[in-house]
């Protein structure tokens, strides 16, 4: 299963039919808060695409994610994943593809500093050309973490 | 001859308050040892916290020679004179001075040792806000301490002394006020290029290590919430924390969060002893922590007072070293040091202010083009679709089919031009030239980039509505085959190709139906030129090098068709060049528009 996790449906609705097209199954959620807790389980050939620049539940009393910790909710996409590697430790870090099309700096260098910090891995939303180029890159890291590389 | 000593003496001293203030203590005590009959003089300053005195300069004593940097009691004839309030002298056959080491006194055969208080009368020392003043309200500003041998007209020195302390005040402030302008240039010259704030705090912080000789310093600022205080700039944090971990939330007791919320400095010269709950995030030192001050950073950007005003954050300084021969041992803050830091954290304060709004504003700009880059993104990825995977549509009339690619290329053309714009802004707000598109590494030119050109070339056509391009390759394409690999990564060089190509479409001749383009090259050991030639409307004399300078566009070329441009391409092609240790310049030709793209070969 591949798990997306970004909000912004118009802009990744081809993206998602592109890995379907590939023959992946895809879940779809739109904000951190509901994509916490619906995966229930991860296993190791699951993968995650997840946005920085992530929603969370529009009702602040009901979010586990604060506008502070969050950064104005700039990188809640780091804080779901952090959460998610604690309530599966098992789970590559491998499996994991970040994007953003964010282009200030101070998040673009927290970003790095996180990739650096679990080794996952993280690509700007404009690197890719096309869907199919997205959908290329996604199959890549799929086929090498099924190498071992 | 007290009258003849001191015209002589304030003649030097006029000389000398134009330099720093080391330079003018120093050219002081040497006047005094060169007109009075005196063989060595000591310049101490006080902390006006305590009221310890720590030696800030020496005249003919060498540093060996100095029981201690730092006095704190009573034991010398410079604190009490200090604490009497008056000239003291003392004859050294029947004590000691408490100065220098006995032996050095019986070595020299000083007779005598004289300290005088320096008194701060009517100066003002700074008019710094009020609440660094507090800290300023110093009955005296130092003692000067001179040692004499046998001496027929020591009787004289005492009523001199008394006669030139305001003078001697007074210099001594004019100098520490000229050693603040010092600081201030040091602070400009370092952070002038920089490009966002916390580059600038990190290089300001530098400047008071090299000037000030401050062992650790860190600036905190409060984020937006005014909740969190976080660090935005360290000489280095124990344990070497990541940097968005280091932050104090505003309920925290500790003397950073205090004085972030309430805007009073606070400063003390034994940190471990008056606040000894000071383990979280402390800067790494190499000394035991002691020496502390930290002051406000204040709000200037809001029309009430600063001082009623939240502060921004603060700038925390850890153990003060003497300069004395490039000794380490730590001391106390003098009230000089403390003058010099509070400008400090007034200058950071300021500077922060401005750069803090411009950055919020970057910051809205980026929120504007993230909408528009999202939906340009949602469009042509579904044009993408389309185009891909036609078995999706059923098109009953093929005029919209086949209007489908060209759409696409406008679409296309939409994105890298605001892909372009958002790479040349995150050059200008990042302190690294901004990101490559890539690691840079080995690039194979032809294959990789030069043969892609052609169909590039026609789908910007398109929207550029330009006659056909036509890239040739001179003198053949086979010459082209064995290019030695460059340096670079491929998406910056395809970038900037990409770049020369729309320029020249752009600005081809209006009234001809094709457009050449030329490439060719040129090998040397060290470097590959290609020579991108077109001949379209050219460049005007004397704007050779405005073509590289962001936002400029000469007049020919803002009456081209299609109207717009933003005038930022080339200089962000030669931005991206550099980057890959080549360049990219303009040739003048008589017929043509060559430029040079320099490529650094892999050795």
């Amino acid at each position: 299963m591949i798990y997306f996790i970004d909000e912004d449906t118009s802009q990744t609705s081809h993206l998602r039919l592109e890995l379907e097209l590939s023959g992946n199954a895809v879940k779809h959620y739109k904000d951190a808060d509901t994509a916490y807790e619906a995966i229930c389980e991860l296993f190791p050939n699951d993968f995650l695409i997840v946005d920085v620049m992530l929603a969370a539940n529009p009702d602040e009393t009901k979010s586990i994610y604060g506008r502070a910790e969050s950064d104005d909710y700039k990188t809640t996409g780091l804080l779901l994943l952090e959460k998610l590697f604690m309530k599966f430790p098992n789970f590559p870090k491998s499996r994991v593809l970040l994007i953003s099309q964010a282009s200030i700096l101070r998040i673009i260098e927290r970003i790095q500093s996180f990739c650096k910090v679990y080794g996952v891995v993280f690509k700007g939303k404009d690197e890719f050309e096309s869907n199919a180029d997205f959908g290329s890159t996604v199959q890549r890291m799929l086929d090498n973490d099924k190498e071992g590389k | 001859m007290t009258t003849e000593w001191k015209v002589s003496f304030l003649e030097d001293a006029n000389r000398a308050v134009h330099l720093g203030l080391a330079e003018t203590t120093s050219s002081l005590l040497k006047s005094l040892c060169t007109i009075l009959p005196i063989d060595a003089a000591l310049f101490y300053s006080v902390d006006p916290v305590d009221n310890f005195l720590i030696l800030k300069e020496r005249h003919n004593i060498k540093r060996p020679e100095i029981s201690s940097i730092e006095k704190q009691n009573t034991s010398n004839i410079a604190t009490r004179a200090l604490s009497e309030k008056q000239v003291l002298e003392a004859n050294l056959l029947d004590t000691r001075s408490g100065l220098i080491r006995s032996q050095s006194e019986r070595k020299r055969g000083y007779e005598k040792v004289i300290a005088v208080p320096i008194p701060r009368k009517e100066i003002i020392i700074d008019e710094a806000h009020k609440s660094v003043c507090d800290i300023f309200d110093l009955p005296y500003l130092g003692v000067l301490c001179v040692f004499l041998g046998p001496n027929d007209e020591s009787d004289q020195l005492v009523p001199f002394f008394n006669s030139i302390t305001e003078s001697f005040a007074q210099y001594y402030v004019a100098a520490v006020q000229r050693e603040k302008q010092r600081l201030r240039k040091a602070v400009v010259d370092r952070t002038l290029r920089v490009k966002d704030l916390n580059s600038f705090m990190n290089k300001a912080l530098r400047v008071i290590d090299d000037s000030l000789h401050i062992e650790g310093a860190s600036i905190f600022l409060w984020d937006k919430a005014q909740k969190i205080l976080r660090l935005h700039a360290t000489t280095g944090i124990r344990d070497s924390p990541l940097m968005e971990d280091v932050s104090y939330t505003e309920d925290e007791k500790r003397i950073t969060v205090q004085v972030a919320c309430t805007g009073k400095a606070s400063i003390t010269t034994n940190i471990l002893r008056d606040h000894p709950d000071t383990g979280k995030y402390g800067e790494t030192v190499k000394h035991q922590r002691q020496s502390f001050a930290a002051f406000p950073i204040l709000n200037w950007g809001i029309m009430e007072e600063p001082i009623n005003a939240r502060p921004l954050g603060v700038v925390r300084l850890v153990n003060k070293c003497t300069a004395i021969e490039n000794s380490e041992t730590v001391v106390s803050f003098t009230w000089e040091d403390l003058v010099l830091l509070s400008f400090f954290a007034e200058l950071v304060g300021i500077v922060s202010n401005y750069m803090r709004r411009a950055e919020q504003e970057r910051e809205t700009f980026e929120q504007v083009i993230h909408g528009l880059k999202s939906s340009i993104d949602a469009v042509a990825g579904n044009l993408d679709l389309f185009v891909n995977h036609p078995e999706f549509i059923t098109i009953t009339d093929s005029r919209f089919w086949y209007r489908l690619p060209d759409t696409l290329a406008h679409i296309n053309d939409i994105r890298w031009q605001v892909r372009r714009t958002l790479a040349w802004y995150r050059i200008h707000s990042g302190p690294n030239g901004g990101l490559t598109n890539g690691v840079n590494g080995s690039v194979k030119l032809t294959g990789e980039v030069l043969t892609k050109l052609q169909v590039l070339a026609n789908q910007m056509a398109v929207p550029l509505n330009a006659g056909s391009p036509r890239i040739i390759f001179s003198p053949s394409y086979d010459s082209f085959k064995n290019l030695p690999p460059i340096f670079g990564n491929v998406n910056d060089v395809q970038n900037v190709f990409r770049n020369l190509i729309e320029n020249a479409l752009k600005y081809s001749k209006p009234d001809e139906s094709e457009c050449k383009i030329v490439l060719n090259y040129r090998i040397n050991q060290k470097f590959l030129e290609v020579r991108v030639t077109d001949y379209g409307i050219g460049i005007p004399k004397g704007l050779e090098d405005w073509i590289f300078v962001d936002g400029f566009r000469c007049d020919n070329a803002k009456r081209r068709r299609p109207g717009g441009g933003s005038g930022i391409g080339l200089p962000y092609s030669k931005d991206r060049m550099q980057a890959m240790n080549g360049d990219l310049y303009y040739e003048r030709s008589s017929d043509a528009t060559v430029f040079v793209v320099k490529f650094q070969r892999i050795q």
